[in-house]
């Protein structure tokens, strides 16, 4: 599913992100929220998490977070997952995406500026993950103990990789590894990278039964270029 | 449907471009002074039989994301690529 949300007013975005969550079955809980910010729960992580925007008449989105709210949208243990991200220029688009096993905020700022929050898991008991990556602020990735990693892909980007025919790209998994470089794990749920050059920044693309979210940078442990991130089936799954 | 396994270990300490079983793995964004640690090496398919572009898997995301110092366990990764709904533009 995805939904395109309301950026009429903030408290407009806030409601249409917590019930999109709600129409995905995520069954979202609001702790705290202001203009400023909405902290909350949903069931694809027991982390909680705290989505900011701010200057509003830019729309620009920040992202974190923590064990647990301490209170006027404190976390503890707080983690920052997209951050710095650039106020000059008007974040726009707002986008939810799911699928059975992966979800994302999809944020875009004109034709040039995007950046995507997604949760996702690895390992056969679905261990949560959340990360962001961007072309714009910096992202970072966080493994199912809260523990900065770093996203890889075994394609980046620089080579087209295709059919014979010429056809159709080609995805690649999501690879986990933690900062001293041991492989966390070798594949994803729900997310793949899709085997398209880095500088083809996607933002939002739909696809038959898929949807292209943005490609850019992640600032751990060093900076990189990601592809950009392939959610498969997230256009037509339903909960 | 490519499917590349990883059989043996290769290090290098340079740029360069590595043949494995006839088929150029690229290693252009390799930094100065940095381990590339290739997991494996044996591509058993490939999504294309004429070269060119279409057969080179770049693996510098391996040089991107490892720490100078190796860590010590050796470890083994095997890469699935899948065809997507997305058209080549």
């Amino acid at each position: 599913m995805y939904f395109a949300l309301d950026v009429t007013s903030r408290q407009a975005l806030y409601d249409s992100l917590i019930d999109a969550m709600g129409q995905c079955g995520m069954n979202p809980q609001v702790l705290a929220r202001t203009d400023d910010y909405i902290v909350f729960t949903f069931n694809r992580s027991p982390k909680v998490f705290r989505l900011a925007v701010w200057p509003w008449d830019r729309l620009v989105p920040s992202f974190f977070f923590g064990d647990s709210h301490t209170g006027g949208g404190n976390l503890e243990n707080i983690r920052y997952v997209l951050w710095d991200v650039p106020t000059d220029v008007t974040w726009e688009s707002w986008y939810f995406i799911a699928n059975e096993d992966a979800c994302a905020i999809v944020v875009k700022a004109g034709a040039f500026r995007y950046a995507t929050i997604a949760w996702a898991s690895y390992g056969t008991d679905s261990k949560p993950l959340v990360f962001a990556i961007s072309n714009s602020g910096k992202t970072s990735a966080y493994d199912a103990n809260g523990q900065a990693i770093a996203l890889a892909a075994p394609y980046r980007g620089l080579y087209l990789i295709k059919t014979t025919d010429g056809g159709y790209y080609y995805s690649a998994p999501v690879i986990g590894t933690a900062s001293t470089g041991e492989l966390l794990f070798a594949s994803a749920n729900g997310i793949k990278w899709l085997c398209r050059d880095g500088s083809a920044i996607s933002g939002l693309e739909i696809y038959g039964n898929d949807i292209v979210g943005t490609a850019g940078n992640i600032y751990y442990p060093y900076s990189y270029t990601l592809p950009p991130l392939l959610f498969p089936n997230a256009a037509t799954w339903e909960p | 449907m490519a499917d590349v396994r990883i059989g043996n270990v290769v290090m290098a300490r340079s740029p360069g471009a590595l043949s494995i079983d006839g088929y150029q793995l690229v290693t252009s964004a390799f930094r100065e002074g940095e381990y590339l640690r290739i997991v494996g090496g044996k591509i058993v398919t490939s999504p294309c039989d004429g070269g060119g572009v279409g057969c080179i898997i770049h693996v510098a995301m391996a040089a991107d994301i490892l720490p100078a110092s190796l860590p010590s366990s050796p470890q083994s990764l095997s890469i699935v690529l899948e065809e997507t709904q997305i058209p080549v533009s």
